[in-house]
């Protein structure tokens, strides 16, 4: 009996032992500080990443399977919601290991995320395009300094769009889309800014507009109370004007709109048109167009998780992103503006001078989320 | 009752039973205590009555009048076709099996299927404007989606519960006895007289039942409205919803569940009270 | 011979018969129409042939093409969709139903107090505000680490179905006749023998009812499944939800709406056949 509770214990110390040894933390290699060689390698080793983006699936998917078959690391896309997706990385933000290793971020999450700390890098030191890859977007993206833990991976701008065969002569500065609205009531439309970047820009191009101009919110990284003052003036602006505009309910929303004859000129992205059109959505003579007046474009990017189960493997993904075929890619399937300043995509809806010309960028992103609730506040609930 | 029976009876319950009642309490309970500020995400926890001041925010008030009403709205509009169609489909006739299941299609039809059929439907040039304009009723195709009022979702609403609160009343309707009518037939009742002294009176606790129910589903509904609703006002489950994930004011957002909670379970106790006294009265 | 006249009350009633029968051919074809020219559409929408764009004017799209079935197969994740529905519902139904059993035999072949209130508070799922339950749920969930997770999937589809399951297999428990109870026993039945050889036998259709309700319950099941699961998880009503509304393309909503919705009408029709309109009545609450 006494021998039996001996062996016992011993294997129970065995077994403890076994335990601690293998459960005890594997120290996990520096990526930043190694060669890229050597991360393709543990990439490969790695064997498997998923990335989490919102739409665009034809190219994500397309990428992903591509990416699969060039380094033999299965690469898993999850199309979910941009809001859905920044909540669930900043819910598993203390976790360990997260279920998320390199993800699509834009918009309002850029600040959430940066702010939180979720990413790894900084990386722009380590991707082998970054230089290549636009730097304003790299430095600033959404009002919101970057600080290099995002490698932009295209780029994108809101226009005009228009059905030519009811729309004759294309507004080009604010009198002319003013006067266009007044006579055509009901026929422009633009979408909730709350649920669209579409819906952003028109608001941000009324702001400028009538509370005088853009420029006095640069480089802010908080909210000026007192630069916001008159704001009024544009929220009178689209009481006044409201009933003969349409509110849509999602930058998709305004396309379906404007493919049904409800309304004939709308905001909307470059890309979002390009993907419409291309699935028999959006009739193929609708003009996309930016205004002399100028209408907001930024750009999306993409980074690694901290927590990430496949670090390697993320970094490897986001850079695959920025290699010239995969860029040009991007470009034919989903309409993307390029995010490398060195290549050039065929299939952009918006030619490269009118977006330098007329394209205009973000305010900082305090007053982005400062003008989407008081727009609700002012306008819709009114 | 036995010892043994009382406690192999508490045991037997509790799988079924004790399952739902867990989870439910657990939901419900987080959504007061969330209400009253604790358990908190954003902030440190403390309890605090703050957050239930958010029923007197403008825009919670827009919400919960707009779910009222789309709540009242989609069961009495519902009811204008299944009551009638329920006293058609009281005798038997020929072709009643068909018209039968024809008619409880939508049931089988999941919510966000029914809400796409209609949308394709009102549409803008869609084919119901299509066919009001061809025969001239109309000259500008009607702008029933996302419109302010909300007639999107009360189209919705309507097609989709008809079928359920048919059910409801033809059972009720069967429990009236032939004899009373033919009582008040040989005493020279008209058609319309019955329909108004007998038929009606009798048939409302049906009719109560079938119209509390598709309140109360109608009342906290989240994926029809957002996806036929209009932009403004939105329906109080999105509110919450997106008070919630989008803003992260969780404590907030439970303020607007307890609403939501509190006003569908009046309803329940409206219709509870209702029925019993219907039922004394009989 | 005098020709023979038709009595009055003969003509009045073959004219009552005949309005009535035109009405009922009225009603079905308005039927037909009211249910089926939705159904069209769909149909209509999921064949649109991407190079040429069914848009105003058209009333019906001028050619048709598998492209979006195609489209949506393989570049959107309604693979994954499919997968995590079917294998969540069968699990969710196993769930339910194994859980259900023992409190549907007590509640329809046991008298105790509080019986009746039971058989209420079991309804509270389908009653209780879908959103607000997903909404904290998923809290509760989150803090006991169920959230975005398979197995808290599961359980809160067995939520959600638990009360059909129940409400139907205690109506089929209480259908079963005493004398017959009485009789086995009297013939010196023991408790195994009384649940197998009677009692699960008796219960089999509405077993069978309880399931199909449940499945289907799961299948549609959205609230929970859009807080809980997503993004990690899609299940087929939450990628209609997605293209319904912010990724609102109808050309894909099309088809995923005919994927969620064939299956499902298919599996209740053939329950409606085989079962009695009991079990129909008690599954009241259907949404």
């Amino acid at each position: 009996m006494k021998k039996c509770l001996l062996i016992c214990f011993v294997l129970f110390l065995a077994g403890g032992l076994l335990f601690a040894g293998g459960g005890a933390e594997k120290k996990e290699p520096d990526y930043l500080v190694m060669s890229w060689d050597d991360i393709v390698k543990a990439a490969k080793a790695e064997g498997s990443v998923n990335f989490y983006s919102w739409w665009g699936e034809e190219f994500w998917k397309t990428a992903a399977a591509d990416f699969s078959k060039k380094y033999g690391i299965e690469a898993k896309v999850i199309m979910g919601d941009l809001t859905a997706n920044v909540n669930k990385i900043l819910a598993e933000k203390d976790k360990k290991a997260g279920s998320v290793d390199c993800m699509l971020i834009g918009g309002e999450g850029v600040k959430s995320t940066i702010d939180s700390g979720v990413f790894y890098g900084p990386i722009n030191k380590l991707l082998p395009n970054y230089a290549k890859l636009d730097q304003k977007l790299a430095t600033v993206q959404e009002g919101v300094q970057t600080k290099g833990y995002l490698a932009p991976v295209y780029r994108n701008q809101t226009g005009l769009l228009y059905d030519p065969d009811k729309v004759k002569n294309p507004p080009q500065t604010w009198e002319e889309l003013v006067a266009w609205i007044n006579a055509n009531p009901k026929q422009f439309a633009f979408c909730d800014p709350t649920t669209g970047g579409s819906g952003q820009s028109f608001v941000q191009l009324v702001i400028d507009k009538t509370t005088g101009g853009l420029d006095k919110y640069k480089g802010d990284t908080a909210l000026d109370t007192a630069k916001v003052a008159n704001w009024n003036l544009a929220w009178d602006w689209f009481n006044k004007m409201k009933d003969k505009m349409v509110i849509t309910a999602s930058n998709n929303d305004s396309l379906s709109r404007l493919n049904q004859g409800e309304v004939s000129l709308i905001i909307a992205w470059d890309d979002d048109t390009q993907v419409n059109l291309k699935s028999g959505s959006l009739f193929k003579r609708a003009k996309l167009y930016i205004p002399q007046m100028g209408l907001a474009g930024g750009g999306d990017s993409a980074g690694v998780l901290k927590n990430a189960a496949h670090k390697a493997a993320g970094l490897l993904f986001v850079s695959y992103l920025t290699e010239a075929d995969v860029q040009v890619q991007m470009n034919e399937l989903i309409g993307s503006y390029l995010a490398r300043t060195d290549v050039q995509g065929k299939m952009a809806l918006l030619p490269e001078e009118e977006r330098q010309k007329n394209g205009v960028a973000w305010v900082p992103a305090p007053y982005k989320d400062h003008f989407k609730k008081e727009f609700v506040k002012n306008v819709l609930m009114k | 009752m036995r010892e043994k029976t009382r406690l192999s009876t508490i045991l037997l319950l509790i799988p079924g039973a004790g399952f739902i009642f867990i989870f439910l309490s657990a939901a419900i309970i987080m959504t007061i205590l969330q209400s009253l500020g604790l358990f908190s995400i954003t902030r440190a926890s403390r309890f605090s009555l703050e957050y239930w001041q958010t029923l007197f925010d403008r825009e919670v008030i827009d919400s919960l009048l707009f779910s009222l009403k789309v709540g009242l709205g989609s069961s009495l509009g519902t009811l204008l076709f299944s009551y009638p169609l329920a006293l058609f489909m009281r005798k038997r006739f020929f072709g009643r099996q068909s018209l039968g299941s024809l008619l409880k299609i939508p049931i089988f039809v999941p919510a966000l299927v029914a809400a796409f059929l209609i949308i394709n439907l009102i549409a803008f040039h869609g084919i119901v404007n299509y066919l009001l304009q061809a025969l001239g009723i109309i000259h500008e195709p009607l702008r029933m989606l996302r419109d302010k009022f909300g007639w999107g979702v009360l189209f919705i609403q309507v097609w989709k519960n008809t079928p359920f609160q048919l059910l409801i009343i033809s059972s009720s309707l069967e429990t009236i006895r032939t004899d009373i009518e033919d009582a008040a037939m040989n005493l020279g009742a008209g058609k319309l007289a019955l329909l108004r002294h007998i038929i009606l009176p009798l048939s409302i606790p049906g009719i109560l039942v079938a119209v509390i129910l598709v309140f109360i589903m109608t009342f906290g509904d989240y994926a029809i409205t957002k996806v036929a609703g209009p932009v403004y006002p939105i329906s109080l489950s999105i509110r919450m919803h997106t008070t919630a994930t989008m803003f992260q004011e969780w404590n907030r957002a439970a303020g607007i569940g307890v609403i939501i909670i509190v006003v569908s379970l009046l309803f329940v106790w409206l219709y509870s009270r209702l029925a019993r006294f219907l039922q004394g009265s009989m | 011979m005098a020709q023979q006249v038709k009595p009055h009350y003969r003509i009045v009633e073959q004219r009552r018969r005949a309005f009535r029968t035109t009405l009922v051919v009225f009603f079905i074809l308005v039927q037909l129409v009211w249910i089926g020219v939705p159904m069209l559409m769909a149909v209509l929408w999921s064949l649109v042939n991407p190079d040429y764009p069914w848009s105003y004017p058209q009333v019906f799209p001028s050619h048709l093409s598998f492209y979006q079935w195609n489209y949506v197969f393989k570049f959107t994740d309604i693979v994954r969709a499919i997968a995590t529905s079917y294998s969540v519902a069968p699990s969710a139904t196993f769930l339910t139903f194994l859980l259900a059993l023992p409190t549907a035999y007590i509640l329809g072949r046991r008298k105790f107090p509080g019986r009746e209130a039971i058989k209420i508070l079991i309804l509270l799922p389908i009653i209780m505000p879908g959103m607000v339950v997903a909404l904290f749920l998923s809290r509760v969930f989150s803090f006991i680490g169920l959230d975005q997770n398979f197995f808290g999937l599961i359980l809160g589809h067995t939520l959600m179905a638990m009360p059909y399951m129940l409400r139907i297999l205690t109506t089929s428990f209480e259908a079963i006749p005493q004398d017959i109870i009485d009789a086995a026993e009297n013939l010196g039945a023991g408790s195994f023998v009384k649940f197998t050889e009677i009692f699960i036998p008796m219960v089999l259709p509405g077993l069978f009812a309880g399931t199909i309700f449940s499945f289907i319950t799961s299948l549609e099941e959205f609230n929970l499944t859009f807080v809980m699961g997503t993004p990690t998880f899609e299940t087929i009503p939450t990628i209609l939800f997605a293209f319904l509304g912010y990724h609102f393309i109808r050309t894909n909503a099309a088809v995923v709406a005919l994927i969620l919705m064939i299956p499902n009408i298919t599996m209740l029709f053939i329950a409606e056949r085989f079962l009695k309109t009991q079990y129909l009545a008690a599954a009241l609450g259907k949404m």
